[in-house]
């Protein structure tokens, strides 16, 4: 139930961005500034050729949001498989090899803790200019910690647990005890944060945005459209709100694929 | 911009190099000196100390020593012709007491000054108290206790400060809310034209086509200022025809801003050899002056308009500091650095002295008035001879000239007695509240 | 058990050691910060002067070594935007932070565990649905927005609570509900989702099978299992609540070491920059060896792994 929900959320806002060029009645960049903050068609003042009305230049937001959805889901789920892959990595060594590999990683976890994400964000953009890749780049960066740490906690209560004991006595390889078994017994939780992550890196790239330091114009991205309409939240609160309904729809829908996953349908 | 007398109550040279200041009398510092010319002759010794962590300590440079004729009046002696000496003293010299020059005194700690309200406490980056002065001063008698400076960095919050009460004066307002504000009852909007411009400086060293005049002016005429400042700006922005406005020495009221001619700008283009246009990356900053984004996201898409493909590219201001000064940006969204025409606003177009914000640009007239100007001590004269650089500049546009912005400050009306200054600095003398 | 906290300390000086490292390397990489030092119509000589009075015109690592020796006597430099010692300036800020962080964690914990707990063990029902979605809704909104929203709420429109500034107890309740918000949707959604695994776990049906109490089974096996993940994220939040939330303490003008922090990056403050981090990272550093012990108390199959 969980899943097919989620399944058909996620599917459609997919679709959407997949077939934005040809469902979007504008370009997501096509400006007319006569129609700044031109409202919602249906309230007084606005038309249909602007159905979801007009950000401060004058762009289509509708046309914004359907090519918004690629950027938005293109940094959300690459920086996630990317953090998420990196931080599972290391807690799963850390954590079933303990000793040095653990105090290793348990150092680099420090390490990496130590700075604030903005200042790797603010560091990073500004030593290599600003862009898409390096901003799924430092939101990776600064999430795989997390998968790490919960990776780590998982894999340490499951290592001793009988079944992979059972395993490395029949004369597993580490290898396949890591991938076979262990991994797939610390996966639960590890989806439910990856999961919840989806919604975290639409967060830091909205949170990026508001210090200046999101996605380069014109190029629209959900976060960074709920950053810009900020502004005119009293006088145009479609400009936050629309935006922000589309990251809270992306959120529920991969939430509840995640949950479902998770169990299996 | 005009002086107005406050420490020096007027001001003369003598001969070439000798500048004469009479000083107010009965000026005491919070500390209880009684302000003099000694005080004018140990600040500047100080300002130009280079072991003192001054940075505009070079633009006392021409200054040799001072002199102290009588307790209210002092000589200043220059190497040299200095015309802007009083502008110079005005914009970055505070007069310090011999408390803080003799170093008795920490000057980051504990600010002494001779104002109506003195220094209280300063939480850095969070809030400084200032309280009202015993001694009169003579800029009129404080009528208010305390006041509190607070940085409260989001635009909206600032407004509900301003709103709810709970601040009495807010800037900058963001164009955009100032509809909100006058909707507001108890609230006052207080606008001025500030001095400096806002303009795009293309850069010919790194664009070859912005070497030719036409493609400058075909940019020129390919920008739609007029729609920028009534969408954009929302009206908070007054129209640039040049390079030197109004306030600057050397403004030409007879100057017409080039006009919205989008089809001129074509051919231009087209004279010049690119009638396929090229490609140009715009920098901006972001936040940095009112809607620098939005106006370089709105200019980018007039110019790709004529065929000049324009790209918007955002950045943190330490990066966009270094590419102006390493000339590496293509062009770039900017405000005019400095409002001293002989000090700061010319190097920009001084090919030999290639200032912060000079990017190519190079013409042998305007370097000669540039620099004859400086060592003119005559105002008029030195005026025509600006007039004539801002005709040049006008023709041969190094930069787009875009406009000067409004200083914008929102304030609750039971505020009396307060008036904006186009230096951007606050006077608290007369302020009283109803 | 001393030995080990012995051994975890001498860890944190090399973590420190390596993060001074780093923030030097990246400040210098992302710009030069004499030249946001001195205005840009300052004169060239006096750049150059300027950069000496700062000693930035020494090479990298000789800066770097000057810095160490000062660092090793206490002294982590002077911020050179405030001219005072940055670990003053840092220090001046950590208790407005500490006090934010440590609400919006309590308001989160007094939420959401019980929430979690009480929707874990009836997952599927009506209650458990609403809850869900509540919890996502929480967890996407962008805290600017949501702050912003609540200031105009609660400080402009109902005139109930302050917009900004920190001068008593009750400036607290905006930022930290704008905090907690995303904290607590987070926790939920943890907890529920690690008390109805161990529900449906064996060792609990056999529990359950043997006569034990459905409120014994929650409080002695669901929940310390549950703790466990929460524990991790709690410990990483109040580590990224301490390093100040930028975002909520720059819309709600919070005196927090977060907002120092990013104007010190902004204006390329070197030193404030470094004492920040190293005085964060402690606070990391520290709080994470608060959970691991947590760990050992929770988990007892868990031993002393960098003690061997």
């Amino acid at each position: 139930m969980q899943f097919y929900a989620g399944a058909a959320i996620v599917g459609i806002i997919v679709t959407v961005a997949l077939l934005a060029p040809w469902l979007s009645p504008h370009g997501y960049a096509d400006q007319d500034l006569l129609r700044s903050l031109q409202p919602p068609a249906w309230t007084r003042g606005g038309d249909w050729s602007y159905p979801l009305s007009a950000d401060r230049l004058g762009r289509d937001l509708l046309a914004r949001l359907m090519f918004g959805a690629r950027v938005s889901i293109a940094v959300a789920t690459l920086s996630v498989l990317l953090g998420g892959g990196l931080g599972t990595g290391l807690g799963l060594l850390a954590g079933y090899f303990g000793r040095w590999v653990d105090r290793t990683i348990a150092r680099l976890i420090d390490v990496q803790l130590s700075f604030p994400p903005v200042f790797i964000a603010i560091a990073i953009m500004a030593a290599l200019g600003q862009s898409l890749v390096k901003l799924i780049i430092v939101l990776a960066f600064v999430s795989w910690v997390q998968y790490a740490r919960v990776a780590r906690a998982n894999t340490l209560s499951v290592r001793e647990r009988e079944f992979v004991l059972a395993a490395r006595a029949l004369g597993a390889g580490e290898r396949r005890v890591l991938l076979r078994h262990v991994l797939p017994s610390i996966l639960p939780p590890l989806l439910v944060v990856g999961a919840v992550n989806i919604s975290n890196v639409i967060l830091a790239e909205a949170a990026l945005s508001f210090l200046g330091l999101g996605v380069q114009p014109p190029t629209p991205a959900w976060g960074s459209m709920v950053s810009e309409g900020r502004a005119v939240q009293t006088l145009a609160w479609w400009n936050t709100v629309f935006p922000g309904m589309a990251i809270a729809l992306l959120v529920v829908g991969a939430n509840l694929l995640g949950d479902g996953l998770q169990r299996g349908r | 911009m005009k002086l107005i007398p406050w420490l020096a109550t007027s001001w003369r040279t003598i001969g070439d190099t000798t500048w004469e200041l009479k000083l107010r009398d009965n000026v005491y510092f919070h500390n209880g000196e009684k302000f003099g010319a000694e005080h004018v002759r140990d600040t500047i010794t100080r300002f130009k100390d280079p072991g003192v962590r001054n940075v505009y300590a070079g633009q006392l440079r021409p200054v040799k020593d001072v002199e102290v004729v009588n307790p209210l009046t002092a000589r200043i002696h220059t190497d040299g012709p200095f015309a802007l000496l009083a502008e110079v003293l005005s914009l970055y010299c505070e007069i310090l007491p011999k408390a803080i020059t003799r170093g008795e005194v920490d000057l980051t700690k504990r600010a002494i000054g001779t104002g109506p309200y003195h220094f209280t406490e300063w939480q850095p980056g969070q809030r400084m108290v200032m309280d009202f002065a015993e001694r009169p001063h003579f800029s009129g008698q404080p009528k208010l206790r305390r006041f509190v400076w607070r940085p409260v960095p989001e635009a909206a919050t600032r407004l509900v400060e301003l709103k709810t009460g709970a601040a009495h004066l807010i800037t900058p307002v963001d164009p955009i809310q100032i509809p909100e504000l006058e909707a507001t009852k108890n609230v006052d909007i207080i606008a001025f034209r500030q001095l400096a411009s806002q303009i795009i400086v293309l850069n010919s060293l790194k664009v070859r086509q912005f070497q030719d005049v036409r493609v400058r002016q075909a940019l020129n005429y390919a920008t739609d200022v007029d729609m920028l400042i009534r969408t954009v700006m929302r009206g908070a922005a007054y129209r640039l025809a040049s390079a030197i406005g109004p306030g600057i020495p050397g403004y030409d009221e007879s100057l017409r801003p080039y006009p919205y001619d989008p089809d001129r700008g074509r051919q231009l283009l087209a004279e010049a050899g690119f009638r396929d246009g090229f490609e140009v990356t715009l920098m901006t900053p972001e936040g940095r002056y009112l809607n620098d984004r939005l106006a370089s996201e709105a200019i980018a898409a007039m110019w790709t308009r004529v065929g000049v493909r324009t790209r918007v590219q955002v950045m943190d201001w330490s990066p966009f500091v270094q590419g102006v000064l390493g000339k590496t940006h293509d062009a770039f969204f900017f405000q005019q650095v400095g409002v001293l025409l002989d000090a700061t606003v010319s190097i920009n177009f001084d090919s030999e002295r290639k200032g912060a914000a000079w990017e190519g640009y190079t013409n042998e007239e305007a370097n000669r008035l540039i620099q004859d100007a400086v060592k003119t001590l005559d105002a008029n004269r030195r005026n025509d001879m600006y007039k004539r650089l801002n005709q040049i500049l006008y023709r041969e546009c190094p930069w787009v000239y875009l406009w000067n912005q409004q200083g914008v400050y929102a304030i609750q009306k039971r505020v009396k007695g307060w008036a904006a200054h186009t230096d951007g600095i606050i006077r608290l003398g007369g302020i009283s509240l109803v | 058990m001393a030995r080990y906290l012995a051994q975890r300390l001498t860890h944190l000086a090399g973590v420190l050691l390596a993060v001074s490292i780093l923030v030097f390397l990246l400040i210098h990489l992302s710009g030069d910060p004499v030249r946001l030092l001195t205005p840009l119509d300052a004169k060239p000589e006096d750049v150059a002067r300027i950069r000496s009075l700062y000693g930035l015109d020494q090479s990298i690592p000789v800066q770097y070594v000057n810095f160490l020796k000062k660092a090793l006597r206490g002294d982590l430099g002077e911020s050179f935007r405030y001219q005072r010692p940055a670990f003053e300036l840092v220090i001046h800020r950590l208790p407005a932070t500490a006090l934010l962080a440590f609400v919006t964690i309590a308001l989160t914990i007094a939420i959401g565990i019980p929430v979690g707990l009480w929707t874990g063990s009836r997952t599927g029902s009506a209650a458990d649905w609403i809850a869900s979605v509540a919890t996502f809704v929480f967890i996407s909104l962008p805290s600017f927005w949501l702050g912003v929203l609540l200031i105009l709420v609660f400080a402009d429109r109902l005139r109930w609570l302050p917009a900004s500034g920190f001068e008593s107890p009750i400036y607290l309740v905006l930022p930290s509900l704008t905090l907690a918000v995303y904290t607590t949707g987070l926790i939920t959604r943890l907890v529920r989702t690690d008390v109805h695994d161990v529900l449906t776990q064996d060792f609990i049906r056999t529990a359950r099978a043997k006569g034990l109490g459905e409120r014994r089974v929650l409080s002695r096996h669901a929940l310390r299992n549950a703790m466990i993940s929460a524990a991790t994220v709690l410990g990483l939040q109040l580590g990224t609540l301490l390093g100040g939330s930028v975002v909520v303490e720059t819309v709600f003008a919070w005196p927090g070491v977060g907002w120092l922090m990013l104007q010190a990056i902004q204006t390329r403050d070197l030193p404030v920059v470094r004492a920040a981090v190293l005085v964060v990272g402690t606070a990391f550093v520290l709080i994470n060896l608060v959970v691991d012990l947590l760990y050992l108390y929770l988990d007892p199959r868990i031993r002393y792994d960098y003690a061997r």
